[in-house]
């Protein structure tokens, strides 16, 4: 008798968590905000992508042909300045833009429960992007290359045990007289690209199967049918007028600001004030300031648990439970990403006013 | 009394530590039987002894033992040239110096070090041992005038080998073996022959035992090294005092242009004393010669100055050349202000206001200053066009030459001629006009995207408005 109840809940069960399409209704009214900035994410992405297949076109690997392969797209390809600077923007407020995803999804605690493998791939995804981004900063070659590269090894090296596999493995050579720019080229086209597809299917598989499976719960039991849109015309008039916005402001940052080739890397260059943030990373450049100022005992592990409390934190939260039946409580977590915003806020002022990024 | 008897024990007991030497060597002459034998034997064998007689070492009772090894008390022959007596004939090769080493410790271990000594070491046939330079039996003290490392024969001691050109190529094919002819004619030369004793000889710069090759940065000779071995002598204000000469050379130095390019920027063909002065032939460059010296390195400036007024006009006044307006030990670095009648112009020096040189160099000051203002403005229009992302590649290709055509401009100042001056620094304005017509146009062009930019954003809007016209009559909340 019992195994009968218990086949029957589980028929039920796996129609209403059932991948369906048909229905062509998505929840709106509490989940909005999410799917927007998921959007604005997506949208990112696809200038990203589309501008970095252009450029791959015309771009070429090498420390002796790099820098000049780029000089030749912004200075000789049609709209190649415009495709150059939309890649660079694009790319950098895709990390923004995760980044701010994530801190709404902690402020409505959309990390618990079913959605908690959701929330892990998206993290993952932020990480392969900067990755994405840091090699991509490496390819054009120019002075700034050459100092992104020579910190980002002296900072790998510094991690206990796994600093000089981590070099290695990541960008094959820490010298940078034997620097190899295909390997960080291929890595950008090719095994970065493949890895975030593949986590990103996951990723929307997961999420297509959690909202659809909510949706038919909510049919059957009739509730909140009001805050249900339809997939076309609501949602995707939605999404053009995402797209048209980000698209303009991508265009007019790209002319107003747009990326300079500036000087081929040179092994002799000495910058006069080393390598400065740009101004969206301003807070995390003067949180490490601020630990210079403290000698830290073991100064290296000291450095490397300070960047990978908040990482390892992030992939732990959705597992975190007071006990059995409890998880952390959602007001915890809304009120640290209260603090933790207002904390940003202010080391980015704070560095604005120092001067201390480009 | 007692007292008496005591100052009396204790002065016997001093002078008899301070006499023993002496009394031992004698001892040890009366009772040396190497001597004794030697002495009244012929030939080859007689003459050691007869030498030794007058060495240093012997006076100071130092047996034939004490080399040779055997014993040198006992009569029978066989017993004191005994191998098991520790007797080792004639030393020979690398072996000579552990000899000398065994008293000589410093001197040994320094040898070792050198360049001469290295080759002891391994099995490389030996470069030279101690016997080369100071001789075998009849070594005297090294300030004995009959020393072979004494003044003028330790000159002749060491080109013995290094003038030896044929020898000397064994060792290294490059190395020159004109030093002695160019020392005789050099101030420090002709000073030793004639027997001062102050003057420097082949030791005082290259050393003596420790001696380094040219390129070994520790080497006394070492291009870096030179001003400081120079200045143990030329900076001693006491010791230079019977010459006449100024001792603040190697301040002035450090303070020029050349001082700071061989120890600041440390510049390794940056030049030292012996550039101006020679190593081996050092004398004072004479009024005529300045200009060439200096035109050594700074070719051009020596041609112009050559064809310029200036050359016989200093002549006349028995003046050195390029010392003139740029000094001697403590050049300065030649800037545009040495140009005109400012303070710190140098032709105002001689150039009296309303004279026709007073005129030019104002002219040629007012002209480089008015184009180096422009080069300035240019550099930074080019660069504000570069950082909006615009091509100036041959906007900066042009500015890059200008920095040319102002070292000619600046060289030709050499010439006191205006019309040439004039010249050079109109094809600088010509050139800053074309780089500046380029940025020019970079940042027009910069602006030009500007309002193709509002189109597309206007464009969009309309397109906007309509989209979110449309979700309302839907019915439906945008947001």
């Amino acid at each position: 008798m019992l195994n009968n109840t218990d086949s029957e809940s589980k028929k039920e069960n796996s129609e209403v968590g059932r991948f369906d399409l048909k229905s062509g209704f998505i929840l709106w009214e509490r989940n909005k905000i999410c799917y927007y900035s998921a959007a604005v994410y997506f949208v990112l992405l696809f200038f990203a992508v589309f501008t970095g297949l252009l450029l791959f076109l015309f771009y070429k690997d090498g420390t002796g042909y790099a820098h000049e392969s780029v000089e030749y797209i912004v200075y000789n390809v049609k709209f190649g300045w415009l495709i150059h600077a939309v890649h660079k923007w694009a790319a950098h407020f895709a990390v923004i833009s995760a980044f701010v995803h994530i801190m709404i999804m902690l402020f409505y605690n959309r990390y618990i429960d079913n959605r908690r493998f959701i929330f892990i791939t998206f993290i993952l995804l932020l990480f392969v992007l900067i990755f994405f981004v840091y090699t991509g900063s490496i390819l054009p070659w120019n002075n700034e290359a050459l100092l992104i590269f020579k910190e980002s090894t002296d900072v790998l090296s510094n991690l206990p045990v796994m600093g000089d596999i981590l070099i290695r493995v990541l960008i094959s050579s820490p010298d940078t007289m034997n620097l190899d720019l295909n390997y960080i080229y291929k890595a950008h086209i090719f095994i970065l690209p493949v890895i975030f597809f593949l986590i990103l299917a996951i990723h929307i598989v997961l999420l297509i199967n959690h909202e659809y499976s909510k949706i038919n719960k909510n049919n059957f039991a009739g509730e909140n049918n009001g805050s249900k849109i339809h997939v076309y015309p609501d949602l995707v008039l939605r999404l053009f007028i995402v797209f048209l916005v980000l698209s303009n402001i991508l265009f007019a940052l790209s002319v107003v600001f747009p990326n300079p080739v500036n000087m081929k890397a040179d092994y002799l260059f000495q910058s006069a004030t080393g390598l400065l943030p740009a101004w969206y990373f301003i807070f995390i450049y003067q949180f490490g300031r601020f630990f210079e100022y403290i000698n830290l005992p073991g100064k290296n592990i000291s450095y490397s648990i300070i960047v990978f409390i908040p990482v390892i934190l992030l992939f732990i939260l959705p597992f975190l439970r007071y006990n059995k039946y409890k998880s952390i409580p959602g007001k915890l977590v809304k009120y640290s990403v209260i603090i933790l915003l207002i904390f940003i806020l202010f080391l980015t002022v704070f560095g604005y006013f120092t001067g201390d990024y480009y | 009394m007692i007292n008496f008897y005591c100052l009396i024990i204790f002065f016997s007991a001093c002078g008899s530590l301070l006499f023993d030497q002496n009394i031992f060597s004698q001892n040890n002459f009366n009772n040396d039987q190497c001597l004794i034998c030697h002495e009244v034997l012929d030939g080859k064998f007689k003459k050691p002894a007869d030498l030794f007689k007058n060495d240093i070492h012997h006076l100071k009772g130092v047996t034939c033992a004490d080399c040779h090894g055997g014993i040198s008390t006992e009569e029978d022959q066989d017993k004191a040239m005994d191998s098991s007596a520790g007797f080792i004939g004639v030393p020979k090769g690398r072996y000579i110096n552990n000899v000398c080493g065994k008293c000589h410790k410093k001197e040994a271990n320094a040898f070792l070090k050198s360049f001469h000594g290295s080759d002891t070491k391994g099995k490389q046939p030996i470069i030279v041992n101690c016997i080369v330079c100071h001789g075998i039996h009849n070594i005297v003290p090294v300030k004995n005038k009959n020393s072979a490392v004494n003044g003028a024969n330790i000159v002749n001691k060491c080109s013995g080998c290094h003038n030896n050109a044929s020898f000397m190529k064994k060792f290294n094919p490059k190395i020159r073996s004109d030093q002695l002819k160019n020392y005789k004619l050099s101030k420090h030369g002709k000073n030793v022959f004639k027997g001062d004793s102050k003057s420097p000889t082949c030791a005082t710069c290259h050393g003596n035992h420790d001696i380094k090759r040219v390129d070994d940065p520790e080497s006394l000779v070492y291009h870096k090294n030179i001003p400081n071995t120079c200045n143990k002598c030329h900076g001693d204000s006491l010791y230079m005092k019977n010459y006449n000469i100024p001792t603040n050379q190697l301040e002035e130095f450090k303070k020029s242009v050349h001082g700071i390019a061989l120890y600041e920027k440390e510049v390794s063909n940056a030049p030292n004393c012996t550039n101006c002065h020679d190593n081996h032939g050092a004398v004072v460059p004479e009024v005529t010669s300045v200009s060439r010296i200096c035109g050594k390195c700074h070719e051009k400036n020596h041609e112009y100055f050559e064809g310029s007024p200036h050359k016989n006009a200093f002549l006349k006044e028995n003046k050195n050349d390029c010392v003139v307006c740029h000094g001697n030990h403590g050049i300065n670095k030649p800037g545009d202000e040495m140009l005109g009648a400012g303070d710190k112009s140098v032709c105002i020096k001689c150039h009296l206001p309303d004279d026709k040189g007073y005129v030019a160099a104002v002219k040629m000051k007012l002209m480089i200053d008015s184009l180096m203002k422009i080069v300035e403005t240019a550099n930074q229009s080019l660069f504000r066009a570069e950082q909006l992302g615009m091509d100036v590649s041959e906007g900066k290709f042009e500015w890059n030459e200008i920095n040319e055509i102002l070292m000619l401009a600046r060289t030709e100042t050499h010439t006191a001629n205006t019309d040439k001056f004039i010249n050079t620094i109109n094809s600088g304005f010509r050139l800053i006009e074309r780089a500046d017509k380029i940025s020019e146009n970079a940042e027009n062009d910069f602006h030009e995207r500007k309002y193709w930019l509002a189109l597309s954003i206007f464009s969009s809007l309309i397109v906007v408005t309509g989209v979110v016209l449309k979700i309302r009559k839907l019915n439906r909340k945008f947001i």
